[in-house]
């Protein structure tokens, strides 16, 4: 096999969680700092109703970007994620086979999955699970959740969050992310330069605090607002809104930090308010997903091209 | 006699959490069989990421029989006058499964009451294990735990099987519906499929023929071998940090340990984030040449086996250059500015929530630093040098470097600071200054990087607690403990004298808040069960300790000195002689004493003699403590014993005259403060064998409690 480019590997992914069930969802619309903020993991991980799911996320973090200047550290990076729910008992298994899909010799590597517990304190979530890394190269985060918007997790969800700049960067070792080849002749770089500079330029420079302050007591009002009218999915838009606005004013330099404290916990209030009102809507839908997955014939999806490979390949 | 085998199929488990879980696995095990009445051998357990086993070698396949006698209602509410059973006696006859005519009248403390002689009937061991070991299972802890899937079972990872085997029979053990086989699993890569075990006799063989050395001895062995042997084909040495070497053992099912290189240039960064970027972050071992240098290698240890180690090598030296080229754009950045330069950026770094920022923090260790400086008459260029550090000493955490490597706290500023041409014990003192830093590590060497921490340990250890966050059972996220025992060693290596209590209240002033006396009374309650801790750690009877804490009030270093001298003496046979002379003394006190002695009320020569022997012993002992010679002064208390001894032999204390009686109780108290200027001997335990163990100083509690009874 030619080596992966960077679409190969998404769409690689996409094939393999498509085979094993999983809903393939889209890129949320709104910025957000991870695909656990996508109302896909997010409200879906809370209630009852079975899911799964795949989609890749570009994930916002202002603070980490570096003007396009470091190899490794990006405003704007793509995270490949899959939820399952309940969690499946051979979900390692399936994992390890997706690697191989990917063109990973399991045999000619060093896989390990290394402790690691998660936490988000605006989302109200954590969960234990571990960093997968391959040849000491962190790949994947891997996270039972158990807490998700302040409410207990139940049935328990896994996450699998790929690191899909890191995992391209090691099958095409390359040293540097923006060397990545995209798609053939076409680098990471040659896409995503411009817009690391840029984006870096705004969140560390440019960004007008009062506008960004002023954004986000409307996105909490706004969102407060439609909680109250039973709006749980727009509520929850402004919740992001309100958390990517504290991210960026946080890159700017703009919190001290008792308000750090103090906005935390207003975005981590908000997130649990819309995690109880989504249960309490779903209930009040019947948890209609409880009925599709009793119907829903596992045959229907297509099956694991990879799996004669297996994971011990 | 059949072998019991009990194996937990987990996914990749805490590493940490391992031993823990054996340990308590072999407790469990040990004490369901001895509860069931099943004798047993040897047990050994086996730990690796994916399993916890526990192997009992010769276990009975029957119980022992038991008789048990149960006792019932009081003999004259189960009999009649004629001797007949009652009600009573029947329905607890019945309840017993004894026929009633087999009840038995008996004396048990002092009153009669039926009793029921109870012959438990031995069960087959399979028959009765599974319930029990079911038991073991479910109430192994661990640091944090989970749940998974639909249940609601808890443990550190997901359980995915489980075998258990008495000989060759399958016990039907079931926890969080994974039901015991004889199936296990082995290495996730190298095993193939699932495997059955004939008995607990071929399970380590069974395993190693799947890809697993379960036994984590030999893992160990296996890493320290290969690392060394790759280290010498370098002419260098495995630098083998006990905790790394801890974690790969417990994070390998298979290890294979493989050298690979990075660019020599690197070697130009510091040592310290060398090896930290090695050890911490990437989980290898550095390699040292016979100079105690860093070579340009590196030591991985991979959960496989020998095959592809090409590969393998390539992936992880690829990964290191990218971490290393990572630190050395960090220190670039860094090196920028100065050290001081960073300083007003700490307003942005937050101490703890209810504390402020590490610039405020700054500002209260320099006040601090200032104050100990006075008390302590430390000359100029000390006090220079300390005030500078506590300025300086927490600019490195809002560097790149300490960003991106917590861990390196401290650290990083020494050598920042070195760099920056800071006074070399400025640079010193900011690098010891956070020492102790986990257990075992050593406290600050230098006398300003000891103050330095010192202070800084204060204030923590005040505003914490001052915010009523004093820790709680294992929960101590604010390192409390570590910072107590920390200032703890300072004070006994720096030989400090100083009131304790009124540093803390400087450090409380320094937070500009009105906590009441209750904190600083907390602080130096806490600091003072550290060095207890402490102190018995190092083999200090516990009863000495108390003894020597009780008259040292907030002076940590007497305290400590008071316990070393009284563990010292307490091995002669004078020893003896000075307790029962203490005890006799002490115990006949009482209010009625007069608040002088008036040696005109003297009636016979032994109480003057006491007198005299009292005031010259006092003056002493008194000369010996304030020199800290607490031995010298437990030898001069020697002098009070004969005439203690005499005075109850020549007169009756508790004479008819009330006068005579007052000056005669205070005539003995005179004695006994001149023994409470050594020490409380009240907290002494004087038994043949003296305790030692948490569980002996509870056993040594109940004698004195029927001791003061009497």
């Amino acid at each position: 096999m030619s080596v992966l480019t960077f679409q190969d590997v998404v769409m690689a992914l996409e094939r393999f969680w498509a085979a094993q069930g999983c809903v393939i969802e889209q890129p949320y619309d709104l910025e957000v700092g991870a695909g656990t903020m996508h109302p896909a993991t997010f409200l879906r991980a809370l209630g009852p109703e079975p899911w799964r799911v795949a989609f890749v996320q570009p994930s916002r973090r202002p603070a980490d970007g570096r003007y396009g200047e470091n190899p490794n550290r990006l405003f704007k990076h793509y995270q490949y994620q899959v939820v399952l729910k309940p969690s499946p008992d051979d979900i390692q298994d399936r994992y390890l086979r997706s690697l191989v899909q990917l063109g990973i010799r399991l045999r000619e590597h060093d896989v390990r999955f290394l402790e690691d517990d998660w936490e988000a304190p605006t989302l109200g979530a954590s969960g234990l699970g571990w960093q997968v890394f391959l040849d000491g190269a962190e790949i994947s985060q891997f996270t039972y959740f158990q807490q998700m918007g302040g409410l207990e997790a139940k049935p328990v969800s896994v996450e699998i969050t790929y690191g899909l700049e890191r995992i391209t960067m090691f099958i095409q070792r390359r040293s540097s992310a923006f060397e990545i080849e995209w798609a053939p002749g076409m680098t990471y770089g040659e896409l995503r330069l411009q817009d690391e500079a840029e984006q870096s330029a705004y969140s560390f420079d440019r960004a007008d605090v009062e506008t960004l302050r002023a954004g986000f007591a409307a996105g909490e009002a706004e969102a407060s607002r439609l909680l109250d009218a039973g709006l749980v999915l727009p509520a929850y838009d402004h919740v992001l809104k309100c958390s990517h606005l504290f991210n960026l004013l946080d890159a700017r330099g703009a919190i001290g930090v008792a308000e750090r404290t103090t906005l935390m916990a207003r975005c981590r209030q908000l997130a649990h308010r819309c995690a109880e009102r989504y249960v309490a809507r779903r209930e009040e839908l019947g948890f209609p997903l409880l009925r599709t997955a009793a119907n829903r014939r596992p045959g229907r999806a297509r099956p694991a091209a990879g799996r004669a490979g297996g994971a011990r390949a | 006699m059949p072998d019991l085998l009990l194996e937990i199929g987990t996914e990749e488990l805490p590493p940490h959490d391992i031993a823990p879980a054996l340990q308590q696995l072999a407790e469990g095990m040990r004490a369901a069989l001895a509860a069931l009445r099943i004798d047993a051998g040897v047990i050994r357990t086996y730990g690796a990421p994916r399993r916890l086993a526990v192997v009992c070698m010769g276990v009975a396949s029957r119980q022992r029989p038991m008789v048990r006698e149960v006792r019932g209602p009081a003999a004259q509410a189960a009999f009649d006058a004629e001797g007949r059973p009652t009600q009573a006696a029947i329905g607890f006859a019945r309840a017993q499964g004894v026929p009633v005519e087999r009840l038995q009248a008996r004396e048990v403390e002092g009153k009669r009451y039926a009793v029921a002689v109870v012959e438990e009937r031995p069960k087959h061991s399979a028959e009765v294990l599974p319930g029990a070991l079911t038991g073991v299972v479910t109430r192994l802890s661990f640091s944090k735990m989970m749940r998974w899937g639909e249940g609601e079972a808890r443990f550190a990872r997901p359980i995915r099987w489980m075998v258990a085997l008495l000989g060759r029979t399958v016990l039907r053990v079931e926890v969080a519906g994974v039901r015991a086989g004889r199936t296990t699993r082995g290495h996730r890569i190298l095993g193939s499929g699932p495997r059955a075990v004939a008995s607990a006799q071929a399970y380590l063989k069974v395993l190693k023929s799947s890809g697993v050395i379960v036994d984590q001895d030999e893992r160990r062995r296996v890493i320290v071998q290969q690392t060394t042997a790759l280290a010498k084909q370098v002419s260098g040495v495995p630098v083998l940090d006990p905790a790394l070497l801890d974690e790969l053992i417990m994070s390998t099912e298979h290890p294979q340990a493989l050298r690979g290189a990075f660019d020599r240039e690197f070697l130009t960064l510091p040592g310290p984030v060398l090896v930290t970027v090695m050890q911490h972050h990437q989980k290898y071992f550095a390699i040292e040449d016979a100079g105690r240098r860093l070579l340009p290698y590196f030591l991985a240890v991979r959960d496989g086996d020998a095959r592809h180690l090409a590969t393998v090598r390539q992936g992880h030296e690829w990964v290191l250059r990218a971490r290393l080229a990572d630190a050395r754009f960090f220190v670039q950045e860094d090196r920028k500015h100065r050290l001081e330069d960073y300083l007003p950026k700490l307003d942005g770094l937050l101490f703890q929530a209810q504390l402020g920022t590490m610039a405020e923090k700054t500002r209260r260790l320099v006040a601090l630093a200032r104050h100990v400086s006075g008390l302590l008459l430390l000359d100029g260029r000390t006090t220079e040098a300390l005030l500078r550090a506590a300025t300086l000493c927490k600019a490195d955490l809002v560097t790149k470097m300490v960003g991106e490597f917590p861990e390196l706290q401290g650290v990083i500023g020494q050598i920042y600071a070195e760099l920056d041409g800071e006074p070399p014990e400025v640079a010193r003192a900011i690098g010891e200054h956070y020492r102790p830093a986990r257990a075992g590590d050593a406290a600050p060497k230098t006398q300003v990087g000891a103050l330095l921490g010192l202070v800084d340990k204060i204030d923590t250890l005040v505003g914490i607690v001052g915010v009523g966050l004093v820790p709680t059972g294992s929960q101590d996220p604010y390192g409390l403990r570590r910072a107590a025992q920390g200032i703890v060693e300072i004070i006994q290596m720096l030989r400090l004298r100083m009131p304790l209590r009124a540093l803390a209240e400087a450090a409380a002033a320094g937070y500009g808040r009105r906590w009441g006396p209750e904190v600083l009374d907390l602080v130096v309650d806490f600091l003072r069960q550290r060095l207890r801790a402490m102190l018995i750690d190092q083999g200090v009877r516990y009863d000495l300790v108390d003894a020597a804490v009780a008259v040292s009030g907030d002076d940590l270093l007497a305290a400590a000195d008071r316990a070393q001298a009284l563990s010292a003496f307490a091995g002669r046979p004078e020893f003896a002689r000075l307790y029962v002379a203490y005890d006799r003394a002490s115990r006949i006190l009482s209010a009625e004493a007069a608040s002088q002695v008036d040696p005109e009320k003297f009636e016979v020569p032994a109480e003057h003699r006491l007198h005299e022997a009292a005031i010259r012993v006092s003056s002493r002992v008194r000369t010996a403590t304030a020199g800290g010679d607490y031995l010298n002064a437990l030898g001069e208390l020697l002098a009070l014993t004969e005439p203690v001894d005499r005075i109850f032999d020549a007169v009756l204390i508790m004479a008819p005259q009330p006068a005579v009686r007052a000056n005669r109780l205070a005539l003995l108290r005179l004695a006994v403060e001149a023994f409470r200027l050594v020490a409380d001997f009240s907290k002494v335990v004087v038994a043949s064998d003296q305790p030692s163990t948490p569980d002996g100083e509870r056993r040594a509690k109940t004698t004195k409690k029927v001791q003061a009874a009497r």
